[in-house]
This record gives C-alpha cells, sequence and structure tokens, in this order.
C-alpha cells in the first residue's frame, strides 16, 4: 500500500507554501482523468518512508458546484486510504473550523493543522490543542508553514496515522430537530456523512442511489420541506453553534490587539480616496512590468527629455529585445548556411517564428504573473478590488476584475490568464471572452505608428488614439455583460474575504509565479506552433495574397482595395507587429513616409483603417489563450466573428463621420 | 425591511433570501441566521465583520440578508 496524503484547505490558509515546503523540488502537475482542474503532487520522504503529497485545490466550500469543489469533494469520499491534512487559517479560525468540521464529518483519517502559529503568538491568541483534539476526535497540531515550525510534529502524527498507531472517528454533530430525519436517511443510505447531504438537498447523492432507495429518501425530504422551509439553513446554524462551543471552550485571548496602522490603511481603500489609490497602485506596476519587458513606456520618456543613448539601451536590453534579437539571428545563421529548400523555408520562417512568438510572450507572461501573486499574497489585492467595485458593478462585474482589465493593457494574453484570479466561473469566462476588445500594447505601438504617418493633423493623431482607448473600455465592458448570456451570468457579486496585510513572501510568490507560468506558456505553444506553420503555408502557396484581394474587397467600400493592404490585415490576424512589417515587404520599403506617400490615403480613410486595426481580433496567442479557459470552438469562432463585425462597423461609422466633416 | 445594505454597526442575522446554493456560500463565510456581525462600511461594496474576518459583499447580496438590532 502506498502512502498517501493529500491537502485539503479553503483559499488564504497557507496550503501552497505548506505544500512547497514539504515538496521542495519533487513537485509535478498531475492531470486528473476527466478534470480541467490543475493537481499537483509530489513523492517525498519522512523517516525514509515514502509518501504522496496531493496538493487539492483550495475551495471555499462543499456546496458550490465549480470543478475544483467537485473534485475536492470526491477525493475526500472516495479516497480511503489518504490521510487528509486539513489546514486551518489561524488568522480566521472560525470560519477555517466550519470547514474544517464538514470534512470530518466526511473522513476520520484526517489530521488538522493550525497555521499561521505566528500570526497567533503576535496577537496573544492561545489555543488548546488537547480540547480541539478531543472534542473534535482527530490529532491537532500547530504549525507555521512560513517560518517552517512544528512540520516535524506534523508529518510525525501523519505517519501514526498512516501506520495505524492511533485510532481516529468520524465527527458526529447534533442537528437538533432535523436528527430524527437524518437518522431514518442514514438507516437507508448506511453512512451518516452522505444521509446529512442528502437532508441539504445535494442532488449527486440522490443519484447514486437505487430506486426503491431514492423513492424513500425524497419520501423523507418531503417530510421535511413541509415543516421546515429552509432545512440547509438548520444545519449551517446548528454547524455555528457548533464551532462557537468549540472555540470559547478552547481559544483565550491574552491581549487585544489595537486599532493599527492596517485599520487605517484599510479605512483609506474603502473611502472616496481608495479608487485613486488602487489606480495609482496598479498603473505604477504595470510601468514598472512593461519597461523591463520591452523598455516601452520608459523609452519615449527618456528621448523625450533628451535621453537618447539611454532609451537605446532600454530598448536594446529589454528582455523581449533580447530574445527577439535571439530568434533573429538563429533564422539568419540557418539562412545563410544552408541550401535554399522548403524545409529551410519551413523552419525559418514558421517553426522558429512560431517558438520566437511563445518565447516572446515569456518573460511579460513571468513577470506579470509574479507582480499579480506579489499583489495577491500581501492581501492587496481585495482591498483594491473592494475599492474598484463601485464601478465595476455598473457592468455587473465585480472589483476583482480590474486586474484582467489593467493586465489587458499590457498583452491579452496575461490578461486572459490573469481572469483566472475571479471567483465564479461565469465572470471568468466573461472576462476572458472580451478581453481582445482592450487594446495592448503591441497593438498601440501599431496604430501610433500608422496615425503618426497616415494621419498629418496631430490634433488628429492624439484625437483618434484617445477616442480609441475610451471606446475600447467601453466595448470591453459591454462585452463582458453580453456574453453572460451564453454563462446564464449577467451579473457577478462581490463575496471576498478579506486577508490580513502581510509582507509577500519571496520564495512563494516566484514559485506560484513559475508553476503558473510555465503551465500556461506549454498550454498555448502548441496552438501558436499550429498557427505559425499555417500561416506560413498560407504565404507560401500564395493563399495568403489571394486572402489578402477578398479582404481588400471588403474594404472597397473605403476605397481600401490596395491587396497589399489586404494581406498586411490578414497577417495582422496572427500577430499585430506584422502589419508593420508586412506592409514594408510588399512595398518593398520599410520607410512609412514612401508607404504612405504611394497609397496617399484620405483622413476618412487612414482613420478607417486605423480603428479596424484597433479593434479587430488581436493575435493568434490571445486566440491560444483564450481557448485554453473556455474550451470551446463555437463560442471561440462566434466571439472571432463579433470582433471582426465591431472592428468593421466601427470603421465604417468613422469613415462616414469624417467623410461628411 | 432592515437589511444589511442599509444599517450599520452590529447586527444579527435574521434570515438569508435566496436559494439553496446561495444560503450555503453565505453560511461558509459565516453568515447564518443567529450570528451576530458588524457592519463597517456601508459601500459598496458593504463591508463586515464576522467574528475574526472581515468580509466584503456586494450591494445585492447584502440586500438579501435581513437583519434585526443585536441587543
Amino acid at each position: 500500500m502506498q502512502n498517501k496524503i493529500y491537502l485539503v484547505a479553503q483559499p488564504n490558509s497557507g496550503k501552497t507554501t505548506l505544500f512547497n515546503l514539504l515538496a521542495g523540488e519533487n513537485c509535478y502537475v498531475a492531470n486528473w482523468p476527466g478534470k480541467t482542474v490543475e493537481v499537483f503532487q509530489a513523492k517525498i520522504q519522512h523517516h525514509g518512508k515514502e509518501i504522496l503529497l496531493v496538493d487539492l485545490p483550495g475551495i471555499n466550500s462543499f456546496k458550490t458546484l465549480g470543478r475544483e469543489e467537485e473534485l475536492t469533494k470526491e477525493f475526500i469520499l472516495k479516497e480511503e486510504e489518504g490521510v487528509a491534512v486539513i489546514i486551518l487559517n489561524g488568522e480566521s479560525l472560525y470560519r477555517s473550523l466550519y470547514f474544517a468540521i464538514q470534512v470530518l464529518e466526511m473522513k476520520s483519517r484526517a489530521i488538522l493543522a493550525i497555521n499561521k502559529s505566528d500570526y497567533l503568538d503576535k496577537k496573544g491568541v492561545h489555543v488548546n490543542l488537547q480540547v480541539l483534539k478531543d472534542r473534535l476526535g482527530v490529532e491537532v497540531v500547530q504549525i507555521s508553514a512560513l517560518k517552517g515550525s512544528g512540520i516535524n510534529q506534523l508529518m510525525d502524527r501523519i505517519m501514526d496515522i498512516l501506520e495505524g498507531r492511533v485510532k481516529t472517528k468520524k465527527l458526529k454533530i447534533d442537528y437538533g430537530a432535523l436528527e430524527q430525519y437524518i437518522v431514518r436517511v442514514e438507516q437507508i443510505l448506511g453512512d451518516r456523512s452522505l444521509a446529512i447531504k442528502a437532508v441539504e438537498g445535494e442532488e449527486e447523492i440522490l443519484a447514486l442511489l437505487t430506486e426503491a432507495q431514492r423513492s424513500e429518501v425524497e419520501k423523507i425530504k418531503k417530510e421535511i420541506s413541509q415543516k421546515f422551509a429552509n432545512p440547509e439553513e438548520i444545519i449551517a446554524v446548528h454547524r455555528y453553534k457548533f464551532v462557537e462551543e468549540l472555540l470559547s471552550s478552547s481559544v483565550k485571548e491574552v491581549r487585544v490587539a489595537k486599532a493599527s496602522f492596517e485599520e487605517r490603511l484599510d479605512n483609506l481603500f474603502f473611502s472616496k480616496l481608495g479608487g485613486v489609490l488602487s489606480i495609482l497602485i496598479l498603473f505604477s506596476t504595470l510601468f514598472i512590468a512593461l519597461s523591463v519587458n520591452t523598455g516601452f513606456p520608459l523609452n519615449l520618456i527618456m528621448r523625450s527629455i533628451g535621453y537618447h543613448a539611454f532609451a537605446e539601451i532600454l530598448e536594446e536590453y529589454s528582455l523581449a529585445g533580447m530574445i527577439s534579437m535571439l530568434f533573429g539571428s538563429l533564422s539568419h545563421f540557418l539562412d545563410q548556411n544552408f541550401p535554399d529548400s522548403v524545409l529551410k523555408d519551413l523552419l525559418t520562417n514558421g517553426i522558429i517564428a512560431g517558438i520566437g512568438a511563445v518565447a516572446t510572450f515569456f518573460p511579460l507572461v513571468l513577470i506579470i504573473n509574479f507582480f499579480v501573486s506579489l499583489i495577491e499574497d500581501s492581501g492587496l489585492m481585495t482591498r483594491i478590488a473592494i475599492s474598484m467595485d463601485r464601478f465595476f458593478a455598473i457592468f455587473g462585474l465585480t472589483g476583482k476584475s480590474v486586474f484582467p482589465f489593467g493586465v489587458n493593457l499590457a498583452c491579452n494574453v496575461p490578461g486572459v490568464m490573469t481572469s483566472r484570479i475571479l471567483e465564479s466561473d461565469g465572470e471568468r469566462l466573461r472576462v476572458a471572452l472580451a478581453s481582445p476588445f482592450v487594446i495592448c500594447q503591441a497593438r498601440l505601438l501599431v496604430i501610433i505608428l500608422l496615425a503618426v504617418f497616415f494621419l498629418t493633423p496631430p490634433l488628429l493623431q492624439s484625437g483618434v488614439i484617445v477616442s480609441i482607448y475610451l471606446l475600447s473600455t467601453l466595448i470591453f465592458l459591454l462585452a463582458t455583460k453580453f456574453y453572460g448570456k451564453f454563462f446564464r451570468e449577467e451579473k457577478s457579486e462581490l463575496l471576498l474575504e478579506m486577508p490580513p496585510y502581510h509582507f509577500p513572501s519571496l520564495r512563494i510568490a516566484w514559485w506560484i509565479t513559475w508553476t503558473r507560468s510555465k503551465s500556461f506558456i506549454f498550454k498555448i505553444a502548441q496552438f501558436l506552433l499550429f498557427f505559425a506553420i499555417f500561416a506560413w503555408l498560407l504565404e507560401y502557396f500564395g493563399i495568403a495574397e489571394l486572402i489578402g484581394a477578398i479582404i481588400a474587397r471588403a474594404f472597397s467600400p473605403f476605397g481600401l482595395e490596395d491587396p497589399r493592404i489586404g494581406f498586411a490585415l490578414l497577417m495582422g490576424f496572427f500577430a499585430k507587429e506584422l502589419i508593420i512589417s508586412s506592409l514594408a515587404v510588399s512595398f518593398g520599403t520599410a520607410d512609412l513616409v514612401q508607404i504612405s506617400s504611394q497609397l496617399s490615403l484620405t483622413i476618412p480613410q487612414a482613420t478607417a483603417l486605423i480603428i479596424f486595426i484597433a479593434f479587430y481580433t488581436p493575435c493568434a496567442a490571445t486566440i491560444s489563450a483564450i481557448y485554453s479557459e473556455l474550451r470551446n470552438y463555437k463560442l471561440l469562432l462566434f466571439s472571432i466573428a463579433l470582433q471582426l463585425m465591431i472592428a468593421y462597423s466601427l470603421a465604417f461609422l468613422s469613415f462616414i463621420f469624417l467623410s461628411f466633416l | 425591511m432592515k437589511t444589511l445594505e442599509n444599517s450599520f454597526g452590529r447586527v444579527r442575522i435574521k434570515e438569508i433570501i435566496g436559494g439553496r446554493g446561495f444560503v450555503c456560500r453565505l453560511a461558509d463565510l459565516g453568515l447564518a441566521p443567529g450570528q451576530v456581525v458588524e457592519v463597517l462600511s456601508n459601500g459598496p461594496p458593504v463591508i463586515i465583520k464576522v467574528k475574526d474576518t472581515k468580509i466584503a459583499i456586494g450591494r445585492g447580496v447584502a440586500r438579501k440578508v435581513i437583519v434585526e438590532n443585536a441587543e
């Protein structure tokens, strides 16, 4: 028999920290059969015995129907041999215990680990472990995963359970008026925890029964519903009563903490100034992240105040700059040293370009994940979400959506990925699907270049760019509302627990960053490679020019029937930067002044073109990212069609509007 | 009607209006009938203190939690 332990906890309880501490470098992501949730596992050793450590996803409750909850519940109910390590958050014992007793009702082979003992010490809270142990029927240990204290003791107790040296028993809570019904259902089902679940109204339990059993249980449930309006509420009340008695007999607060700096900071966030403060934090973080990655926008600022040399160094030695240089020289090397062939062309212009695209995304994904995990871990995330909630609530989103929105301003790829921090599945997918409407940095560069060279009046240049930004924000927000129709959730409500502030642990932030970025990049890499080879095929066989001509036909109402523009727009579908380079190739010059004079676009034409570029599908990478979240081809294709339609209509409207002026 | 949305200070939860999933989700956060909670800010979002934890809840949720004065 294999020794198996698994970590069960609510978010914010320090589960990740404990897992990281126990697993060290030996961790790997396991693909759970039939599930899209990622589960981390590790093989660890304790006193020479090998143990399989499983990190179940952090969940708030067993009632909601998310995929994480389902997986965790299934694991607890079906895994009979493993030991459940229930991690309690020392910062909110009351709520953690309410969660823990629900696990203990289902499972006897379990142990409680009260985490954040350093916090309890600091606040002068004393927990009587013996009382807890007697009342709950399982071992209770106090640990600090961050400081590494109590871990050995925890492992020793776990080994005791695994090797049968201690006996544990299932928890039994008295449910008062409901008790007689629970006992009757238990006689039918043969298990008390299942009986409680059935009385609570969990449909999955009923599905497991035979026809005869089910009708018996349904009969009892009918009796209950005649007497009580809300049986699940009665169950909750009894569980809380149990927890309250448990805590009053086992926890003593020695010192009373007084209103502190934290309280004052909270009050600032909840005041009218909170929104301003949050935006300041978000934008300065974004500014730093972007400048490290591409040099932009710091390079523009340096240039405008006269430090040209410094701006050039920034551009050349930014992460994205160095990576694209590396891949550029690799293709160049292959091009120089091998004879011309289809294979070489595929390799240099298809495959290496595709891998290069993945590689250039990696630093940005890494940097953004790092900042997001710092903000998350410090407790700032909830405060920022709260201060932004008033605004986002207008569009049926919660304040947490400000994070994916802000990241989208940098790049839609990590932006889509950041939508994962949102609590409900509905809100997460709504935001992911609407993300392409937020103008990212790559698109900004393209539209700035085109505006500068194709639109001469400076007032019009800035006017067009500012209106694009305002419009794109509005369309993003409206689109999230619209996509809600597909998930039966047009309005998401904030429901957040606020963790105390703490200084983020760099070790943990880095670990989270690394694992999140790695799994994400591998997921989108295959799609990106597919798109790169696909684009190469189109170009190699001359199909791209054909499609370009068809696209140009669609733009004939604007007088933009030049097939070279159509071709550039097709390439822009794969990556926005390609618009400039494919224009350069098909016009035989990299000088935008010359291209502009050859095209000789009128102001309405140029504006329509810029607006179309700003709003249509951003790039293949974003499509891949959205697909890996959504897993629904139809909806994905629909969203792309919607993007093209909105971009085209906006271009058309602006063309007509400016033509009349 | 007095709800979490329009009250302030210490109150006792009387009733939660909503489906099974909703009631249970709130119960997991410490919001169940009979519990005494402290409303810290009417927001939106409404900020409340339940035992040792602060919780932020949207206006729509707050409106569904009926409360009475805690004696």
